[in-house]
C-alpha cells in the first residue's frame, strides 16, 4: 500500500482541550514541562483528494492515567506535558471514487511513544472498517486445571458469532493460528513475514462446506473445540463439548494415536500445519488468531503452495534463524483477529493494527495461575432493530473483550 | 630422607664375577629403580670397548638384559626416561650379572603436578599420585583436565561423564557421535572395563542425560584415589589393546606396602572421604592393599533431593615367587563400586503432594587376576602373562511418576501385531517403571613376551589372544503397560535377557625392531590385531568375520647436538594405525518398536459406544549390516630436551568414516480406515465392530530409525607440553600445554527425511534423500601455562594455572537443503530434478536455509586463573590442600551478529585433609 505523507494535512495546536492540563496549570504543580510536538500523518493511498471530516487525537499518559484529547481538525502546534503515551485516533474523510461520493472512517494508534523533549511524531492511519460480520465470540485457551492440578485440560474452544441481522455462512471460514508469539521480539528478517505486510500463521483449520451448508443465525454463534467430549467427566469442573459443531481432529499417521474423534461432531478441514502430530492452541494465551474467508476458489492445495514463505528471524544472540513451517495470510482475507498476552511479557502484536489495535491479556503475570477455567468474551454492545444482541466490534480487542469464567 | 638418598651416589654398581676365561662374556644386566627397587623396563643399555667395539639393547619388563660380548674394559651406559643416566666402567672377565640402580630425574622432593608427555611410542600422558594429589580430584572427570586442551570443568554429577580425547570444546553431544566416547577402552590393572551390554533404562526424555547406554565409561564410577598412575594413549595404541577408536586409558593402582592414609575432601557440591593402607602379609613377597573411598555430592547444594554417591572399595593383592628357572607374579583383586543416584521432586510444589522420583542404585562386583611367569635365564622367551577378570553388575533403576494427560489419550499399548482394540489412558495415574539391568562380564587374556638380537639390533615380540564376553541377565524394563510413563512410548517392556551374549575375540601379534646405527638409534614398532565377534547370528554381516587393524609406530633418536657441554636430545617419531571398535549390544539388539495406525477413532458420547481400532505393527529395527566403526589415525611427533627442559609437538588427524549413529530408513505400512458414519449405535445398541464397516486401504510409509555406521568424525590438531626444568632461584616450574583441535561431525551416507508437512488433512506422501543434511564444524585453540613453585623447607607446593581458551567456534557446513532422490507414495525412488522442484508438492521436500546459517560463531579469548596449594605438617603425616578455579578470569564481551554477549564466571573451590600414619 503506498502512503502518501500528507505533512500538516490535520493541523494541530495548543489551543486545543486539555482536560487534564488545565486542571493543573493554576496550581503549583510546576514540574510539568511542556514539548512541542510536530505530528506527521501518513494516510493509506486515496483514489482523490480528500477531505477530512472530523476526528479526535487522545494521548493517555500511562504512569498518571491523564488524558489530552485532540479535536481534529486542529491547527497550530501541538503542546503535550512530558510523558509516556499510548495514543489513539479515529477521523471520518470523504473522497471521490468513481464519481462516487465515499465517506471512511481512519484509524491511528501507537504504544509507549515517550515525550521528553521537542519532537516529531509519525502516526500511521489505516482504514477502519467495523463490519459486523462473523466474529470471534469467545475464545478459551487456558483449559481447565487437570487432574493433578498443575497445568490446563485441553477442553479449549472458540465460538464464531454471527453479528448481523441476517444468516450468515461460516463454511470455508478458516481459524489460523500466528507463528509469532506475542512474548517475543525477535527480529524478522523476511519481508513477506513481517507483521505490517501478512498474517504469518502456522496453522489453518477450515470450516467444511460448500458455502452454504454452516448457517449460522442472526445474534447466533458456532462452537468449535478440540475434542468434542464431556470433560466433566474427565476431570470435574470441566467443560462440556458433546454439544460442539464441530472439532478438530487430528488423524496422527506417525504411528501413535493422541486424538479422540467423535462421530456426532463434524471435523474441520486440515489445510495445513506445523505439527505432525496434534494442535495445541497456546495454553499461554499468548498468540494471535485469526478469522479468515479465502477468496472464491482457493483449495487446501493452491494454497499451500501459494502461500508458502521461508520465515527468518534473529535469536537474541544475533544468530539468523529459519523456518518454513508457516504460511502466509493476507490480510484482506481476515474478516476478525485478536491478539492475545499475558501483559508482563508482551512484547508487540503478531496481527497488525488494522486487524486488531490492541491486544487482550488473560492475566496480568505470566503463568498466572488464576488463569485456569478463563474465558475471553467479547462485551455486549447493544441490541440490533431487529432485537439482536450486538457484540462490540471496534477491532480493538482491549476494550472489546472481557476475561471471564468459562463456566456457564 | 631424600637427601640421604643424594649422597648414594649415582651410581651404585655391582658387578659379580662368576667365571673366567670364556672367550665371550655372558652379561646379564639388571636395571631397578633406586627408590623403590622395581626393575626399569626399556632402558636402554650402551657398551662400548672402543671404536665399532658396541654392544647393548634395552631391558625387558623385568628389567633385564642379556648380551655376549669379548672380555675386556667396557664402558656402559645405562639410560631411561625419567632417570638420571648412569655410566660406569667394567672390567669383564666372564660372565657377569651387572645390577644398575637409576636415580630418578626427580627424586623425591622434586614433585611434577601436572601430566607429563611419555617418551613412549605413541603420543601419550601420564598422571601420577602427585600430580592427582595437586589436582585434588572428586572422580576420573577431574583428571581429564592434566591432558593437552584440557579444560577444568566444574563436577557435573548429574549425568553420565563420557570421556572425549582430542576434541574441539563445545562439540554439541549427540547420540549420532557418541562413537568417540565409545571408542576409548578404559583399563583397571589390565583388565577392560566391558559396559557392552548396557541397555538405555528410562524412555523419560527427563533423564536421558542419566543413560550411560552407547556412552561409554562413566567417569564419575571411577575413584581416584587407589590409582598410582595413568596413562592416556592419545595416539597409535599397541596391537595389545583393542577397541580403542579414540585412545586408551590404561589406570594401574597402588600396590606394595604404605601407612595408613586418609583423605577428607569437601568442595561446593560434594564431600569425599578415602581411607586405604598397604600390608605386608606374611611371607616374603606377599603385599595386600585396602582402599574405600566414599563421595557424597548434590547437583545443586540448596537441593538434598538430587544427588548422587559413590562407595568404592578393594581388596588388591601381590605376590612374587623366586625360584631356580622360573620367577612368578600374581595380583589379584576383589573390586566393588556402588552407585546411587537420586532425584526426587519437592512435593510442596505440587498441589496434591504427590513425589516423583528417579532411582538407581548400581552394584557392581568385579575379580581381577594377573599371573606372570618369567624364565630367570635370558633366552629368547621372556615372559607369559595372564590376565583374567569376572565381574557383575546389578542395577536397577526406578522411576515413579504421576502422569495427568492434558487431553483424552487413546491407550495403543497392544503387543500383539495386527488388529487390535485398544482403550484411553485414565486422566491421573502413578507409572511405576523399574528396570533391572545385571550384565555380566568375562574376559580373558594370555600374553607372550619375546627378544632377540645382536648389539646393532634388538628386537622383541608380543603375542597373545584375547576373549571378552558379556551378557545380561537383568529382568529389563518392567512396568504396567496400561500405566506408561510417557502415554506415547515406542517401545514396551523388554527384558534384557532376550538378548544374546556377546562374544568377542582377539589375537595380536607385535614385533619392535630397534636398530643402532652409531649414536643414532632407530625404533620401529609394528603390528596387527584380529577381531571377530563370536556366536552372532548368522543374519549379521559381521557373523564369522574378522576385522584386522594394522598399527606402526617409528621413533628414530638422533645423535644429540651439544651447545656447549649440553646436550640438546632429539626425538622424532610418528605412526600410523587402524582401530576398530565393535558395536554395542545397544547397537545390534535395539527395542523392538510398536507403531499404532488408527483404523476406527469412535468417541461416541455414550461410553458404551466408543471404541478405538488400531493396525499394530511390531518392527524389529535391527540393522544386520552394521559393521564396526574403524578410525584411521596418523601422527608426528617431536620432541626436545635442553638442561632438564623439555618441548613436545604432536601433529594428529583422525578420520573415523563409519561411527555409529541412528539413521533413517523407509518402512511401508499398510492399514484400513474404517468409516463409520453409516453406523447408528442406538438402532445396534452396542459400539460398531470393525467387519461390519466399509472401509478404505490406506498406505504409509514412513522414516525409522536404525543404527547405521553413518557418522563421520574427523579430528585433527596439534598438541604441545613444554615444562621446564625447575628454577632453583624461584623453586618453580613452568609447564606450557594445550592444543589446536578441529573436529569435524558429518553424515558420511544419504539420509532419508520426511518433512513435517500436513498437507489437506495428510501427512506429505514424498520422502527426501539428503546427502548433505547434518555436519558442523568445531575448532578450538588453548594454552594453559602453570607455575608450580616447590618450597621443600616449607613443604609447600603453590600453583597457579593461567588458563587461555583463545577460542571456540562453531560452523554449520553448507547445504543446500535439495534431496538428490525423493520417494513417492508407492515406494519408487527417482531423482530430484528441475522439474520436481517447481512441483507444489516436490518442492516441500527442499529444506530452506537462511542466509547466515553457515556463518562461523565464534567465542573469543576466556582466560581464568586457578590456584592450588598443598602443605605437608608434622613430619608429612598431615597434608592441607585448596583449591580454587576461576578465583579470577577474563572474558572481555564480543559481539555476535550485532548482539553484545557478556560472560559471566562464579569461582568454584574445595579444600581436602590428607593423613597419612
Amino acid at each position: 500500500m503506498k502512503k502518501v505523507n500528507l505533512k500538516n494535512w490535520v493541523l494541530l495546536s495548543a489551543a486545543c482541550t486539555m482536560f487534564a492540563v488545565s486542571a493543573v496549570s493554576c496550581d503549583d504543580d510546576d514540574s510539568v514541562t511542556y514539548y512541542d510536538v510536530t505530528v506527521n500523518d501518513a494516510l493509506p493511498s486515496l483514489p482523490s483528494a480528500a477531505t477530512l471530516q472530523s476526528g479526535t487525537l487522545t494521548f493517555t499518559e500511562l504512569n498518571t492515567g491523564n488524558i489530552v484529547t485532540i479535536d481534529l481538525p486542529a491547527t497550530g502546534q501541538l503542546n503535550i506535558p512530558a510523558g509516556t503515551y499510548n495514543i489513539e485516533g479515529n477521523m471520518t474523510v470523504k473522497y471521490v471514487d468513481n464519481g462516487v461520493d465515499v465517506e471512511k472512517t481512519l484509524r491511528t494508534v501507537a504504544s509507549q511513544v515517550v515525550v521528553s523533549a521537542n519532537s516529531t511524531l509519525s502516526l500511521d492511519w489505516f482504514f477502519y472498517n467495523p463490519d459486523n460480520t462473523l466474529v470471534f465470540g469467545e475464545i478459551y485457551l487456558a483449559g481447565t486445571l487437570n487432574a493433578t492440578g498443575k497445568s490446563g485440560l485441553y477442553d479449549s474452544y472458540f465460538t464464531i458469532y454471527n453479528n448481523t441481522d441476517e444468516v450468515l455462512y461460516a463454511d470455508g471460514l478458516a481459524i489460523c493460528e500466528s507463528k509469532l508469539l506475542n512474548s517475543q521480539d525477535l527480529e524478522i528478517t523476511s519481508v513477506d513475514n513481517f507483521i505490517a505486510n501478512n498474517f504469518t500463521a502456522q496453522t489453518v483449520y477450515v470450516i467444511p462446506g460448500t458455502g452454504r451448508d454452516v448457517p449460522v443465525q442472526p445474534g447466533q454463534s458456532i462452537k468449535i473445540v478440540d475434542q468434542a467430549i464431556d470433560w466433566n467427566q474427565q476431570v470435574e469442573g470441566a467443560l462440556n463439548h458433546t454439544d460442539a459443531d464441530f472439532e478438530w481432529y487430528d488423524e496422527v499417521t506417525t504411528g501413535s494415536v493422541r486424538d479422540t474423534d467423535n462421530p456426532d461432531v463434524k471435523n474441520l478441514d486440515k489445510w495445513y500445519s506445523y505439527s505432525k502430530t496434534i494442535w495445541l492452541p497456546s495454553q499461554q494465551c499468548n498468540r494471535s488468531y485469526a478469522l479468515v474467508r479465502f477468496p472464491e476458489g482457493m483449495t487446501a492445495e493452491r494454497f499451500v503452495d501459494e502461500q508458502s514463505c521461508t520465515y527468518t528471524w534473529l535469536t537474541a544472540a544475533g544468530k539468523e534463524m529459519s523456518n518454513d513451517t508457516q504460511k502466509l495470510i493476507k490480510y484482506e482475507w481476515i474478516i476478525d483477529g485478536v491478539n492475545l498476552c499475558p501483559t508482563e511479557v508482551w512484547k508487540r502484536n503478531a496481527l497488525s493494527a488494522t486487524v486488531d489495535m490492541s491486544y487482550k491479556a488473560i492475566s496480568d503475570k505470566n503463568q498466572d495461575p488464576n488463569k485456569f477455567g478463563k474465558k475471553f468474551a467479547r462485551k455486549v454492545s447493544g441490541t440490533s432493530p431487529a432485537g439482536n444482541v450486538i457484540l462490540q466490534d471496534t477491532d480493538d480487542s482491549a476494550n472489546d473483550f472481557e476475561v471471564v469464567s468459562a463456566k456457564q | 630422607m631424600g637427601m640421604s638418598r643424594f649422597k648414594i651416589l649415582l651410581t651404585a654398581s655391582l658387578a659379580v664375577c662368576l667365571a673366567v676365561g670364556n672367550a665371550v662374556a655372558s652379561v646379564l644386566v639388571r636395571v631397578v629403580d633406586a627408590d623403590t627397587g622395581s626393575p626399569v623396563e626399556f632402558a636402554a643399555v650402551y657398551m662400548s670397548s672402543g671404536p665399532g667395539d658396541v654392544s647393548g639393547g634395552y631391558t625387558d619388563a623385568v628389567g633385564r638384559l642379556a648380551v655376549a660380548v669379548r672380555p675386556g674394559e667396557w664402558t656402559m651406559t645405562v639410560s631411561s626416561l625419567g632417570y638420571k643416566p648412569h655410566k660406569s666402567e667394567l672390567s669383564l672377565r666372564g660372565d657377569s650379572l651387572i645390577e644398575v640402580m637409576l636415580l630418578p630425574n626427580d627424586p623425591l622432593g622434586e614433585v611434577v603436578v601436572t601430566a607429563t608427555e611419555a617418551r613412549s611410542k605413541s603420543s601419550t600422558s601420564v598422571i601420577d599420585t602427585k600430580a592427582m594429589r595437586h589436582l585434588q580430584p572428586s572422580s576420573f572427570t577431574d583428571l581429564m583436565s592434566l591432558l593437552p586442551g584440557g579444560i577444568v570443568k566444574d563436577p557435573a554429577m548429574g549425568s553420565v561423564n563420557s570421556v572425549t580425547i582430542r576434541q574441539a570444546s563445545g562439540v554439541t553431544m549427540s547420540d549420532d557421535y557418541a562413537t568417540s566416547a565409545l571408542g576409548t577402552s578404559f583399563l583397571i590393572d589390565g583388565v577392560p572395563v566391558n559396559n557392552g551390554s548396557g541397555m538405555p533404562n528410562t524412555t523419560d526424555a527427563n533423564y536421558s542425560e542419566r543413560n550411560s547406554a552407547g556412552k561409554g565409561v562413566d567417569m564419575r564410577s571411577i575413584s581416584t584415589d587407589d590409582i598410582e598412575k595413568v596413562e592416556v594413549v592419545r595416539g597409535i595404541a599397541s596391537v595389545e589393546y583393542g577397541e580403542v577408536t579414540s585412545g586408551l586409558v590404561n589406570i594401574k593402582r597402588k600396590s606394595g606396602v604404605s601407612g595408613l592414609e586418609a583423605r577428607f575432601k569437601a568442595d561446593t557440591q560434594s564431600q569425599l572421604f578415602y581411607v586405604g593402607k598397604g600390608l605386608r602379609m606374611p611371607g616374603d613377597d606377599w603385599t595386600l592393599n585396602v582402599g574405600l573411598d566414599y563421595l557424597d555430592s548434590k547437583i545443586d547444594p540448596r537441593n538434598n533431593r538430587e544427588n548422587f554417591k559413590r562407595v568404592t572399595g578393594s581388596v588388591r593383592s601381590n605376590k612374587r615367587w623366586g625360584g631356580q628357572t622360573v620367577t612368578a607374579e600374581w595380583n589379584t583383586s576383589l573390586n566393588y563400586t556402588g552407585t546411587f543416584e537420586n532425584d526426587k521432586n519437592d512435593p510442596d510444589l505440587t498441589v496434591n503432594n504427590t513425589v516423583d522420583a528417579y532411582a538407581n542404585n548400581r552394584h557392581a562386583l568385579s575379580w581381577n587376576s594377573s599371573l606372570a611367569v618369567r624364565p630367570t635365564a635370558g633366552i629368547f622367551f621372556r615372559d607369559a602373562t595372564l590376565t583374567t577378570g569376572v565381574s557383575y553388575t546389578a542395577d536397577h533403576t526406578r522411576q515413579d511418576k504421576h502422569v495427568a494427560p492434558s487431553r483424552v489419550m487413546p491407550l495403543p499399548m497392544s503387543l500383539e501385531p495386527g488388529s487390535n482394540y485398544v482403550g484411553y489412558l485414565p486422566m491421573l495415574y502413578l507409572a511405576e517403571l523399574d528396570v533391572y539391568s545385571k550384565p555380566f562380564t568375562a574376559y580373558a587374556k594370555l600374553n607372550f613376551r619375546f627378544a632377540y638380537g645382536s648389539s646393532a639390533y634388538s628386537g622383541r615380540m608380543k603375542a597373545g589372544v584375547e576373549w571378552s564376553m558379556n551378557k545380561n541377565y537383568g529382568a529389563g524394563r518392567v512396568y504396567d503397560i496400561d500405566r506408561p510413563i510417557s502415554p506415547s512410548m515406542s517401545t514396551r517392556p523388554r527384558s534384557f535377557t532376550d538378548i544374546p551374549a556377546m562374544h568377542q575375540m582377539s589375537g595380536y601379534l607385535e614385533h619392535s625392531a630397534l636398530w643402532r646405527l652409531g649414536s643414532h638409534s632407530v625404533e620401529l614398532v609394528s603390528g596387527v590385531r584380529w577381531t571377530q565377534l563370536l556366536h552372532l547370528d548368522k543374519r549379521y554381516l559381521l557373523s564369522g568375520k574378522p576385522y584386522i587393524d594394522p598399527r606402526v609406530n617409528l621413533v628414530w633418536i638422533p645423535a644429540p647436538t651439544y651447545i656447549g657441554a649440553e646436550a640438546l636430545s632429539w626425538e622424532l617419531a610418528g605412526g600410523v594405525g587402524l582401530h576398530t571398535k565393535m558395536p554395542v549390544a545397544a547397537y545390534l539388539y535395539p527395542d523392538p518398536y510398536y507403531v499404532d495406525f488408527e483404523q476406527l477413532n469412535y468417541y461416541h458420547n455414550v461410553e458404551e459406544y466408543r471404541v478405538m481400532n488400531v493396525m499394530t505393527y511390531v518392527e524389529d529395527l535391527t540393522n544386520y549390516d552394521l559393521k564396526p566403526a574403524r578410525n584411521l589415525k596418523w601422527e608426528v611427533r617431536g620432541d626436545v630436551g635442553f638442561k632438564g627442559n623439555r618441548l613436545s609437538v604432536t601433529y594428529f588427524r583422525e578420520d573415523m568414516r563409519d561411527g555409529f549413529r541412528n539413521s533413517g530408513m523407509v518402512h511401508r505400512y499398510q492399514y484400513r480406515r474404517y468409516d463409520a458414519s453409516g453406523f447408528d449405535p442406538y438402532a445396534a445398541g452396542r459400539a460398531p465392530r470393525i467387519e461390519e464397516l466399509p472401509y478404505t486401504t490406506v498406505d504409509y510409509q514412513a522414516v525409522r530409525s536404525y543404527s547405521t555406521n553413518g557418522s563421520r568424525t574427523v579430528k585433527e590438531g596439534v598438541e604441545y607440553t613444554f615444562q621446564s626444568r625447575r628454577i632453583p632461584s624461584v623453586k618453580t616450574r613452568v609447564t606450557v600445554s594445550g592444543a589446536y583441535f578441529r573436529t569435524v561431525n558429518v553424515n558420511s551416507q544419504s539420509l532419508w527425511y520426511k518433512p513435517s508437512i500436513i498437507v489437506n488433512n495428510r501427512e506429505l506422501q514424498y520422502i527426501g534423500l539428503y546427502d548433505d543434511n547434518d555436519g558442523s564444524e568445531y575448532r578450538s585453540f588453548n594454552t594453559n601455562v602453570m607455575f608450580d613453585t616447590d618450597i621443600p623447607s616449607l613443604k609447600l607446593n603453590f600453583s597457579l594455572t593461567v588458563q587461555n581458551l583463545w577460542f571456540t567456534s562453531r560452523r554449520t557446513l553448507y547445504r543446500d537443503g535439495v534431496p538428490t532422490h525423493f520417494m513417492d507414495a508407492d515406494g519408487a525412488v527417482h531423482p530430484f530434478t528441475q522439474a520436481s522442484l517447481a512441483d507444489p508438492l516436490l518442492g516441500q521436500l527442499v529444506r530452506s536455509y537462511s542466509s547466515s546459517a553457515f556463518d562461523t560463531y565464534t567465542v573469543p579469548i576466556s582466560t581464568t586463573f586457578n590456584i592450588k596449594a598443598t602443605k605437608q605438617f608434622w613430619n608429612d603425616r598431615i597434608g592441607l590442600a585448596l583449591y580454587v578455579n576461576r578465583i579470577a578470569s577474563i572474558e572481555p564481551p564480543y559481539r555476535s551478529g550485532g548482539v553484545l554477549v557478556r560472560r559471566y564466571t562464579s569461582p568454584y573451590f574445595g579444600m581436602e585433609l590428607n593423613f597419612r600414619i
